[in-house]
């Protein structure tokens, strides 16, 4: 994806990265990635191989909803990159606003989806 | 109060003050951006991770809006973003115009840790909240269009540090709100000093009278300030927090988007 020109936007995505982000991820490793997303809960956690048929759906719905939070975060960094290139204008600042709109959406249900899963690893 | 939309003739010395404000607030919008980025490293937890880089892209959104209404009215806003990139650590400010609390040398000293990241939304934000909120109803309407804007998504940031401070003590326990509490002070100075100095008496600012007239700046430091300390008193005592008593503004290190006390220089 390179460095979209800003040093401080990679420095970011490592953090991201040590909750499973990868750049570009094709298919989901759901199994692999659990264990880096543990640290969300305040409890014990279960292996995935241990979780419930509810927990796994609920956890398999966080797990989605970070991925595609991922991807609009590319998208938002990609628009930064277009902005310092091109320069502004309203077209394309209206264009960012519209990325981050959606990045700042998943984001919020990301932190939904954490709950309903919390909420599963409680009643089991 | 007289207002001026796109495309009308600025009277003289009005476009220069205008400018003057409008470039502290996008520069630092960029700046404040690129601080709370480098906050990232300590997020603890994913979500907290997720919801501090969702900050990120907006306050660097805000930056853009308010930078497009600058290009309107013939301002090089592109070598402002280009500086604020390629030079993030220390821009040039002879190039932006960034308040000294988001300056590297001056934020680096506040935070040590999340519980840090979390308070700063907790206890700075109402006053950027309360502050910008004035440029809603100012004379320049395209500035106040955007700042109804940026404001709405101010207040989603004073929501984030409820949530984050939250999340330390459901994690943390008593012993980490007790370590919170003690580190209220050092972030209420700043709030307190956002607004730059008072509009009257000795130690009064010497621009304030004529932004106050010229209906750029619509609120007295002194009505902001009342609206920061009712802001604050509700949200640290959603938390369960105590109102330290007795803190003085620190204005040297103020981060309101004043430059009030500086002689007018316009962006260009």
């Amino acid at each position: 994806m390179g460095s979209f020109g800003n040093d401080l936007f990679e420095r970011g995505r490592e953090v991201l990265g040590r909750y499973g982000y990868r750049p570009r991820a094709g298919e989901l490793d759901f199994a692999g990635v659990w264990s880096t997303l543990a640290g969300d809960f305040p409890m014990a956690v279960p292996e995935w191989a241990r979780l419930t048929p509810l927990q796994r759906r609920a956890a398999e719905e966080y797990l989605q909803i970070r991925v595609d939070a991922d991807r609009r975060l590319e998208v938002c960094e990609t628009m930064h990159a277009k902005l310092l290139q091109a320069g502004i204008d309203d077209g394309l600042v209206e264009a960012y606003a519209q990325a981050r709109e959606a990045y700042e959406d998943t984001v919020e249900a990301f932190g939904r989806a954490r709950g309903r899963l919390e909420q599963a690893l409680r009643t089991g | 109060m007289k207002t001026y939309d796109k495309g009308d003739v600025l009277p003289d010395g009005y476009r220069e003050a205008l400018l003057n404000l409008m470039a502290f607030q996008a520069d630092s919008e960029y700046a404040g951006g690129q601080r709370v980025a480098e906050n990232m490293r300590f997020a603890p937890r994913p979500e907290e991770a997720y919801r501090l880089s969702k900050k990120v892209m907006e306050e660097m959104g805000h930056a853009y809006y308010v930078w497009n209404i600058m290009q309107d009215l013939g301002v090089d806003v592109d070598g402002r973003l280009r500086e604020l990139v390629e030079h993030s650590d220390n821009p040039d400010p002879r190039k932006v115009k960034v308040i000294n609390g988001f300056r590297k040398e001056n934020w680096s000293q506040w935070f040590e840790c999340w519980e840090d990241v979390a308070l700063f939304s907790t206890v700075v934000t109402p006053a950027a909240v309360a502050f910008l909120g004035q440029y809603r109803e100012c004379s320049f309407l395209p500035w106040a269009r955007v700042n109804q804007r940026i404001h709405k998504e101010e207040h989603g940031h004073l929501a984030f540090g409820v949530w984050a401070s939250k999340r330390c003590i459901e994690f943390g326990g008593e012993k980490t709100r007790a370590f919170m509490q003690e580190r209220i002070p050092k972030f209420m100075r700043v709030g307190l000093g956002f607004y730059g100095r008072p509009s009257h008496g000795e130690a009064k600012s010497a621009m304030f009278d004529q932004y106050y007239e010229w209906g750029i700046k619509t609120k007295r430091p002194e009505e902001l300030q009342a609206e920061y300390m009712e802001l604050l008193e509700s949200r640290l005592s959603e938390i369960g927090f105590e109102v330290p008593k007795g803190i003085e503004p620190d204005y040297d290190m103020r981060m309101g988007y004043g430059g009030e006390d500086e002689n007018i220089q316009a962006a260009e």
